[in-house]
């Protein structure tokens, strides 16, 4: 039976001033009643839009044509009350940031239960009742005790766990989940997947799950449909999406879509050992001591070495100390106890400024999010300048042709030297954060998460632009990341970092294929998998091994 | 994840664009005093001290145009003359305020530790003085006139911009770009001036529009008590305060007109230093 019907929905946004956005067209999805449906695209796509439109809640310069039905209710035609009535009843939302979507000041209790004392007749004490079930359910230890408890006494994926009780409270039909597990480390994600996907087979509800990641979708979704600019590209039962896509659109993001099915892609193998390494860490130890907090110990004893031209991987979840060793080597922070030495050596200088530019020289460093590591009032030319200034003398002629060049290494064109960062996109900043970082021709550059806050087509080029740069420029790479799916691509040596120290390391596809220690093998069993695939480590081969690579537009 | 890529420009531009026709008006408004405060002897029609004492307390005529005061004075010679000083006050403690409070914020947010609770405990005890008090209390050791009052207003602002500055900073300094500049080499002070402060000043510039207002009142307030610039010389204070006695014989003009000219000032800087704000805050929106 029908549970969400959406036909036809477009929504215009028109603003005094500007050209009128037309935001969705013509998008139709449909959920039956015990169904998971994943809505699939990248940022800008229009899928928490559509997610909003089915609650209703949309800005209030929205112009919407189309209809929405949610369980005989006519959404685009229902009142204020009768909105809220629906949002009461029928249909409940998980967002993507459980900290910033929960109030900090009230009790856990009080956030289940407030929503629901609304309703006339509401019974506290049995509503105080079910809050605990469910928490229980959610598998939260001594339910009792949370509902005291404040938000800032929760982990992140605990919180998601008491938000996804939140929204059962109401026993609704339909639960919204929009990016609900994107903020949260992947065994956590998979620890809330496994929730969810109970919840919906005990409760028969429809489920809408909207996600940038295709693997997660392919992990949940008995349909799935990808949405790209507006346009619904294709639909379909999740494994046909996934394994033979009928759109262009939809075979590049598969393609783009990092994948551990088989043996795991490596990218340039030119390390050279014979040479000092480039980068030596040895016994580095670092402590946070926090007023009112226990001391943490983010690294403990850490020692590693990547030889000249070579690729190393950092995999931990948050927490695990990875971004802490990543900010002591580009000499962000000193360590507490241990040696560093970048390029071999100690830094020598007659003064500070000195010694800070030849480190400078020696180590650079690429951040998560292009949106926040560049100076945002300063074009690309120019923030190219300011950092050659600092550190080369050259004539207005040779200052130009090298920004030039520098564009150009990282795929940028002339016309964007002159564009201020918001006029560029995501994967066109990070590429002018590279930029930047190479402009000083270092020996190692270390790259701090610096595709996860890229789509993953775009993430797909970045990393092609990294391993050119080893090949052409053979400049070694330190790779931090959360994702053990991309960092095959680029690195041929991996590190796992748990609570600060390093549990396993190795070559990259041996740690990948026979991982050793427990949680090696429990972050790989984590990352989200096609559920038509029961075995993990199976010989299934790469489906996207006849498909055309990533040729995306969005960058 | 993606909702947030649609409408956040337009919305800017949409309360801008509502609003132009009153910047319009306050920005020709601003420019009218500023062109009559620079070339008082040639605006003005007459003497700002020239006695008339046939025509006392005379009300608007072909010759007198907003009337004249008990003495005979020409109220719209002295309200020009007036805007000289009811201007340079507020302009010079602005000025000083602001760069103090901009330096000593960005040490304190930029340093943090001893030196942000040396330099802030300095903003709380400054501030727990309202500056008219301070004001007054300078007039008491330094003589009445111009100059005393000024000093000790601008030190009596500097926390307000002090403190906004130091919040601000302390705020920027963990973003992701300071640390880029830094992995590049650049020096502290560099970053905390080069880089930090310019994208502090949008924020830091509305506070200081409406710093102009209230030293605006509050040193007419204390030309109005007689501490501030000394009759015979006009300013908008003094003037509304002499402009009482007229009001017990049926002329309201000379102490109105001064007053509204504050009111209509402080609005208009207001609404300008909102605008400006907005552009120095969001320069490529």
């Amino acid at each position: 039976m029908r549970l969400l019907d959406v036909n036809e929905l477009n929504l215009d946004i028109k603003v005094h001033g500007a050209p009128t956005l037309e935001l969705l067209k013509a998008v139709s999805l449909h959920i039956d009643r015990g169904e998971t449906v994943a809505l699939v695209g990248e940022s800008g796509s229009g899928k928490s839009l559509t997610a909003r439109a089915v609650l209703g809640l949309l800005p209030s310069t929205a112009t919407v044509t189309g209809t929405i039905d949610l369980g005989g209710v006519q959404v685009l035609k229902a009142n204020g009350p009768e909105l809220r009535a629906l949002r009461r009843t029928r249909a409940a939302m998980v967002f993507q940031d459980p900290r910033s979507s929960i109030n900090p000041v009230r009790t856990l209790g009080a956030h289940l239960i407030e929503p629901m004392m609304q309703e006339p007749g509401a019974d506290k004490a049995a509503l105080e009742k079910r809050a605990i079930g469910l928490l229980a359910s959610m598998g939260l230890s001594n339910p009792e005790a949370r509902m005291k408890q404040y938000p800032h006494e929760l982990s992140g994926g605990m919180l998601q766990r008491v938000m996804i009780a939140g929204a059962l409270m109401n026993d609704p039909e339909l639960l919204i989940c929009d990016e609900s597990t994107t903020a949260l480390d992947v065994t956590t994600q998979a620890a809330v997947i496994e929730l969810l996907s109970t919840a919906v087979q005990e409760r028969s509800m429809g489920m809408l799950f909207i996600t940038h990641d295709l693997a997660l979708a392919a992990s949940i979704a008995d349909r799935t449909y990808v949405l790209r600019n507006g346009v619904v590209q294709e639909h379909g039962e999740t494994r046909q999406v996934f394994e033979a896509p009928v759109s262009e659109y939809t075979k590049a993001l598969v393609a783009a879509t990092p994948s551990m099915a088989g043996a795991p892609k490596t990218g340039a193998h030119i390390s050279d050992s014979s040479q000092t390494p480039v980068l030596r860490v040895e016994n580095v130890s670092k402590t946070y001591y926090l007023s009112g907090q226990p001391p943490v110990e983010a690294l403990k004893n850490v020692s590693l070495a990547i030889p000249a031209g070579g690729g190393l991987a950092i995999v931990g979840e948050s927490g695990s100390g990875k971004s802490t060793l990543g900010r002591i080597v580009a000499g962000l922070e000193g360590p507490d106890t241990g040696e560093m030495s970048v390029a071999g050596g100690e830094i020598t200088g007659s003064n500070a400024k000195e010694r800070r530019l030849k480190k400078a020289s020696r180590v650079q460093m690429v951040f998560q999010d292009p949106y926040q590591s560049l100076d945002s009032r300063l074009t690309p030319a120019k923030a190219l300048q300011t950092v050659l200034k600092l550190h080369y003398k050259l004539d207005a002629k040779a200052m130009n042709a090298r920004v030039i060049e520098l564009l150009e290494s990282v795929g940028l064109e002339e016309k964007h030297a002159n564009l201020y960062p918001r006029k560029l996109s995501g994967g066109q900043r990070q590429r002018v954060a590279i930029a930047k970082a190479m402009a000083l021709e270092p020996r190692l550059l270390v790259l701090d998460e610096a595709t996860s806050a890229l789509d993953v087509s775009v993430q797909a080029q970045v990393l092609e632009l990294v391993n050119k740069l080893r090949r052409e420029q053979g400049v070694s790479v330190l790779f931090i990341s959360h994702d053990l799916a991309i960092v095959g691509e680029i690195c041929d040596e991996l590190l796992v970092v748990q609570n600060g120290s390093i549990v396993e390391s190795g070559p990259t596809a041996q740690v990948l294929n026979h991982p050793q220690h427990p949680y090696t093998q429990t972050l790989l069993a984590s990352v989200p998998r096609p559920r038509w695939e029961t075995n993990p480590h199976g010989a299934a081969e790469p489906q996207d091994a006849d498909l055309e690579p990533a040729k995306n537009s969005s960058l | 994840m993606s909702i947030q890529a649609a409408p956040r420009l337009p919305l800017k531009r949409q309360s801008l664009h509502k609003t132009r026709w009153g910047l319009v008006i306050s920005i020709g408004f601003l420019a009218l005093v500023l062109i009559a405060a620079i070339f008082a002897p040639l605006v003005a029609p007459f003497s700002p001290a020239a006695v008339d004492l046939l025509r006392v307390n005379s009300g608007p005529t072909p010759q007198h145009w907003l009337g004249t005061d008990a003495l005979g004075r020409d109220i719209l010679s002295r309200m020009v003359y007036g805007s000289r000083t009811a201007l340079t006050g507020p302009i010079v403690v602005v000025l000083a305020s602001t760069i103090l409070g901009l330096l000593s914020g960005l040490w304190a947010g930029w340093a943090g530790g001893k030196i942000d609770a040396i330099i802030s405990r300095i903003f709380d005890i400054v501030l727990a003085f309202p500056a008219l008090l301070l004001a007054i209390l300078a007039v008491a050791l330094f003589g009445k006139g111009l100059i005393a009052p000024v000093i000790a207003m601008s030190i009596a602002y500097t926390p307000y911009i002090g403190r906004l500055t130091r919040q601000l900073v302390a705020t920027e300094k963990n973003r992701q770009y300071v640390a880029a500049y830094k992995v590049q080499g650049f020096s502290a002070p560099w970053i905390a001036t080069r880089a930090v402060m310019p994208n502090v000043l949008g924020v830091v510039g509305s506070q200081t529009t409406q710093n102009f207002g209230y030293v605006l009142v509050e040193l007419a307030a204390l030309s109005f008590l007689g501490l501030g610039i000394q009759a015979p010389k006009a300013d908008w204070g003094n003037m509304i305060n002499e402009g009482q006695a007229a009001l017990v014989s049926g002329n309201f003009l000379p102490a109105l007109i001064p007053s509204i000219a504050v009111v209509l000032v402080v609005v208009a800087v207001n609404s300008v230093g909102g605008w400006l704000s907005d552009k120095l805050g969001d320069p490529f929106a």
